[in-house]
């Protein structure tokens, strides 16, 4: 037995006129072709369901008030998973240090609150920056490992956070910024409309910008990227740079509504920051994705929990629960992508 | 290994395939098309990209059931062959991709899944069988080897030969001289011959129509998922035979021949010229000279050494040494960055793994090298000149469809190498490196492609092409380096470039002007 048959069955692709593969992997191609070709319908449809679930177990999970609770928590969360977002466009990368930057960055937003709210969010956001560039100076320069750079960087932020603040928690002076993370327009709540707002406006510049272009581009094919004559290492610590200020960002957002907070407020972070980028339709391989679809990834993870909550789940066993779900969801997310082009 | 039966007198056919047709999706792309297998003798399928050519062999050997129509094969008559049973039968077919095992020897790979042992392999007898098994085909391999270490054109034959032990009835080739240099493929002129003389069919295919020719007993043309006819291979030429499978009369690019003729003698800047260049530490340094407004052709088998030298050139490797001047300044290749701010491109073979975006739409991959160009100060794209621009280039090379905001992954082999000269196109190039450009598209593409590029040709702009093509060479370039062992061996200019120049200089005998050292 050679691994002639394995290979015969496993029907190599590029046949004539698109011919390749039986008759249930052209039914299979077909089926994800159509899901990927409606992707962002597929997302609302999920998102529609989801709260009409939440809706038929509990009939106040349609309230003004209940939605908003979902809403806010997920606004800090949109903010990283954009972080995640740009690393992952940049192509194969993961930056696992968003969640202690972002705990950090907090912790420094509302110690300096007492000098006014334009220096508790400017020193937070440059050190967001700061820890970026590092990420993405060792990444792209120094070509380390971007699983073992970022958590090393992890690491050592939340321990210099949790040595300069002593593991006591902090609390946020009266000011601007916490009139802003209390207050509301129209029911909804400041935090979620600023972050809606600067995903947006990030989006468009995305999109219809040169440096968005050549983020995509050159995380979908590093060799492509060098023989267009371009180099990739600008992007990676343009990327990670990106990674640390919507880090610094989340941090700041939620500092303005949670208040007090110590050294872990949003360590747990990370993964949910990933996994709300990729069930958003950013791609793990990089070079597809936009900031406004880690934040609508968010939403949704953001209702998928609380509909879990609302099933009845103890929030450990919700935990589990939504563990196993988002690895499927990835799963079956990036595998459409594949067999889908 | 199992033998199959003893094989059925030389003239009547070992496999036939009868009537077949198949339908993808409702669209049929195989309209009834009957085959004769005999054995000893080697049957070439030819046809463009698209003509069912892979659709034919994949029912053959199993992996495709027919929509209707049967295959014979010894004595039975099957409606759809398994895999399984295809192999039973002896009908093995080695297809594009590789089935070795990079990390294991030559000798375990040859009898993978059959070592000889007891309890224990037994080595020793493992590698004097491995090595008789070489001799037999004239393989010029080191039995203890790692297949890793192999050019992929020495696997190829290590995988034909390793199928050519199991003794088939029928042995399909897909396109098996794709990645061989040239001394690989006389290597594979001797395994044909051993196959034949041990009575098995063999089906062949490839787009190279003097190795078709050369090779086979009989042809086969496919055209449009239709039988157009089968002949004697003795009966045909190659331009006959390319008329038959593009159903017209075939003519070598036409702008081509006149390409080469029309550049008198007069004086030319130099684009780029280089001397001293060292491509690996301890390789001979030879210099180079690459005036503008002419196709210089870089020839050589493959791992010479010509890559590796166009990419230290564009600042994608790194050269030993050299002094580099481009345009008569001196130019340092260190990053792809500044070889492009100087105008110097290359355009991978590989365009697979190296060249194209699959995730990104055809218009982004064009426009990439020229998107500075189109943009504003603030970083901000000019999406409608930029869309014209993409759409201007690739009608320019004749991309079909011409759709932009399609993805390359949907577009043939041939119009995918189109779009990836049209980025190159886009940003009219100082020195524009062409890397096997028409390795895997079919003789239409490949004819325009070759029009494509000596109309492409301005006085400004440097065309190097690397090919192991020595037809390819001869029809565009009138000054050839040819290389070997990550040197230049011999220069030829204008009446010294032939076939027969070539492809000596390359082995190291002689042919032009041999480079002092």
């Amino acid at each position: 037995m050679t691994p002639l048959e394995t290979q015969l069955s496993g029907a190599p692709s590029g046949g004539p006129a698109g011919a390749s593969g039986g008759p249930d992997v052209v039914e299979r191609k077909a089926l994800s072709s159509l899901l990927v070709g409606h992707q962002e319908l597929v997302r609302v449809a999920a998102l529609v369901i989801l709260i009409a679930i939440g809706t038929i177990l509990r009939s106040s999970f349609i309230s003004e008030h209940s939605l908003m609770s979902v809403l806010l928590p997920a606004a800090p969360l949109a903010c990283l998973a954009t972080a995640e977002a740009f690393v992952m466009i940049r192509g194969k990368l993961v930056d696992l240090s968003v969640g202690s930057t972002a705990s950090a960055c907090a912790l420094v937003a509302v110690s300096l609150s007492s000098h006014g709210a334009l220096i508790a969010i400017v020193v937070p956001l440059a050190l967001g920056a700061v820890i970026g560039a590092i990420n993405g100076v060792g990444v792209g320069v120094f070509r380390g490992n971007p699983i073992i750079i970022t958590l090393g960087m992890g690491s050592v932020v939340g321990a210099i956070a949790l040595g300069r603040s002593g593991g006591n928690s902090e609390t946020l002076h009266h000011g601007l910024l916490e009139s802003f993370g209390g207050g509301s327009l129209a029911g909804v709540p400041d935090p979620v409309i600023a972050v809606a707002v600067i995903l947006a406006a990030t989006s468009l510049l995305f999109t219809t910008g040169r440096w968005g272009r050549l983020l995509r581009l050159g995380g979908d094919s590093e060799e492509a990227f060098a023989s267009s004559g371009r180099q990739p290492v600008t992007g990676t610590i343009l990327a990670f740079v990106l990674a640390g200020v919507f880090s610094a960002l989340g941090g700041i957002v939620l500092a303005s509504y949670v208040g007090t907070l110590d050294f872990s407020v949003a360590s747990n972070e990370t993964l949910p920051a990933v996994a709300g980028a990729v069930i958003g339709g950013v791609s793990l391989f990089g070079g597809e994705g936009s900031p406004w679809q880690a934040g609508f990834g968010s939403v949704l993870l953001g209702f998928l929990t609380s509909v879990l909550l609302v099933a009845g789940l103890s929030p450990y066993q919700e935990e589990i629960v939504e563990g196993v779900l988002v690895v499927a969801i990835v799963y079956v997310t990036e595998r459409l992508l594949v067999t889908g082009r | 290994m199992n033998a199959p039966a003893a094989s059925p007198p030389a003239a009547s056919p070992v496999v036939q395939a009868r009537e077949l047709r198949k339908s993808f999706s409702g669209t049929e792309v195989l309209h009834g098309v009957s085959v004769d297998f005999r054995a000893g003798s080697v049957h070439a399928i030819c046809g463009e990209n698209g003509a069912g050519k892979s659709t034919l062999l994949k029912i053959v050997s199993g992996v495709h059931r027919p929509t209707s129509g049967t295959v014979l094969v010894g004595g039975e008559e099957y409606e759809g062959l398994s895999v399984v049973e295809a192999r039973k039968q002896g009908i093995v077919a080695i297809l594009q991709d590789p089935t070795l095992i990079p990390t294991l020897s030559v000798a375990e790979n040859l009898f993978l899944g059959d070592l000889p042992s007891a309890g224990l392999v037994k080595r020793r007898s493992m590698r004097r069988q491995a090595r008789e098994i070489l001799e037999r085909y004239d393989l010029d391999l080191d039995a203890d080897e790692r297949v890793s270490g192999l050019t992929l054109g020495k696997r190829r034959l290590l995988e034909i030969a390793r199928a050519a032990e199991q003794q088939p009835r029928l042995i399909i080739l897909d396109e098996p001289t794709a990645s061989l240099s040239d001394s690989e493929v006389r290597m594979l002129a001797r395994v044909i011959v051993a196959l034949r003389e041990a009575d098995a069919a063999v089906a062949y295919v490839s787009h190279r129509l003097a190795e078709v020719l050369e090779f086979s007993d009989t042809i086969t043309v496919l055209r449009d998922g239709s039988k157009v006819d089968t002949r004697p291979a003795a009966s045909l030429d190659e331009d006959g035979l390319a008329s038959l499978m593009i159903g017209s009369e075939f003519r070598a690019a036409d702008g081509v021949a006149g390409a080469r003729r029309e550049r008198g003698d007069g004086p030319r800047a130099t684009a780029l010229s280089g001397s001293g260049i060292v491509v690996h530490p301890g390789c001979q340094p030879f210099d180079l000279e690459l005036p503008a407004g002419e196709v210089t052709g870089f020839y050589g088998l493959v791992g010479s050494g010509r890559s590796s030298l166009a990419r230290g050139l564009v600042g994608m490797g790194q050269l030993a040494g050299g002094e580099i001047e481009v345009d008569g300044r001196p130019y340092r290749p260190t990053t792809s960055t500044r070889a492009a701010r100087r105008g110097l491109y290359y355009c991978p073979e590989d365009r697979k793994g190296q060249g194209l975006f699959y995730r990104r739409p055809i218009h982004e991959n064009v426009s990439l090298v020229a998107l500075d160009d189109l943009s504003n100060r603030a970083g901000r794209i000019a999406f409608r000149r930029e869309h014209e621009l993409a759409t201007e280039v690739c009608s320019a090379v004749r991309m079909r469809p011409l759709d932009v905001d399609k993805f390359p992954g949907q577009l043939s082999g041939g119009n995918q190498q189109k779009v990836l000269l049209a980025r190159y196109f886009a940003a009219a190039p100082r020195l524009l490196i062409l890397d096997e450009p028409t390795v895997g598209v079919d003789i239409g593409a490949r004819r325009d492609i070759h029009e494509l590029i000596a109309s492409r040709l301005s006085p400004e702009g440097a065309i190097v092409l690397i090919s192991s093509d020595p037809d390819e060479i001869f029809a565009l370039c009138r000054h050839v380096y040819v290389f070997k062992d990550a040197t230049v061996a011999a220069e030829l200019r204008a009446d010294e470039v032939s076939r027969e120049h070539l492809a000596a200089a390359a082995l190291g005998f002689g042919g032009g002007r041999e480079v002092a050292v």
